[in-house]
């Protein structure tokens, strides 16, 4: 798998208490640095969010899409995001990986795109949401991990099969927890 | 021949609103239910030239 080489730039812990796995990697083809973050969140559930270095200190810094044209960049991101997935998996053989397909700006706009809003402010099916369950379900084995898929809000879950305290049940209702505090 | 029309008045309606509008809380709580994939629906559209990760480290 062709990828980026990243390096781990250790952890800190956030306002909530949340501990974030910090790494960083160079994307040679398009001369631009990343920040992966993964948020350890209850239940052994690691949450992977990425954006440009240059847009750390942006509130959209989730929302720009950019060099999406460059295909073979965007898989070598992906791969590179693959590849921190399984060092914190090797860390963590219970670890159960989430992430949610953030909408660009006009997905998030009322005006363009008002029918897949929902009224407590997730969205549905958004681009990334796409892009990014088809490619989950290319490289991970549902004999390891259950696929558990949130389309709705845009949100996908790879649950660890060996933790078996992690049951849809408790899945949708940490994901409902965790919509509420950031929505209302 | 003397027609008759007849005007018919329409009862004014006032609405009393006993609290401003903007003081209504209309905040709505969703609850979202995700949906397990079958293996085929993981197979589904997937192309058989990729393989799965290894995820045996021991």
């Amino acid at each position: 798998m062709v990828a980026y080489e990243f390096i781990d730039n250790g952890s800190r812990v956030d306002s909530d208490g949340v501990k974030i796995d910090v790494f960083a990697f160079h994307a040679t083809l398009v001369n631009q640095r990343y920040i992966v973050e993964v948020l350890h969140m209850e239940h052994d559930i690691h949450v992977v969010q990425f954006f440009l270095k240059n847009h750390r200190l942006s509130g959209n810094r989730f929302n720009m899409l950019l060099n999406a044209h460059n295909k073979t960049h965007v898989f070598y991101v992906l791969n590179t995001i693959v590849n921190i997935v399984k060092t914190i998996f090797k860390r963590n053989n219970q670890a159960s990986f989430g992430f949610m397909g953030a909408p660009i700006r006009k997905e998030s706009s009322r005006k363009y795109n008002s029918k897949n809003i929902n009224p407590d402010g997730t969205i549905k099916n958004t681009k990334r949401f796409s892009s990014y369950s088809l490619y989950v379900k290319r490289y991970f084995p549902p004999t390891l991990f259950t696929h558990i898929d949130y389309e709705d809000t845009s949100c996908y879950l790879l649950k660890n099969n060996k933790n078996v305290n992690l049951t849809k049940k408790v899945s949708d209702n940490y994901l409902n927890e965790v919509i509420s505090a950031k929505y209302n | 021949m003397k027609k008759i029309f007849k005007i018919q008045k329409t009862k004014k309606v006032k609405t009393v609103v006993n609290r401003p509008i903007n003081d209504i809380d209309v905040s709505v709580k969703m609850i979202h239910t995700g949906r397990i994939l079958t293996v085929d629906d993981v197979n589904k559209n997937r192309s058989s030239k990729y393989s799965y990760l290894v995820f045996d480290f021991s």
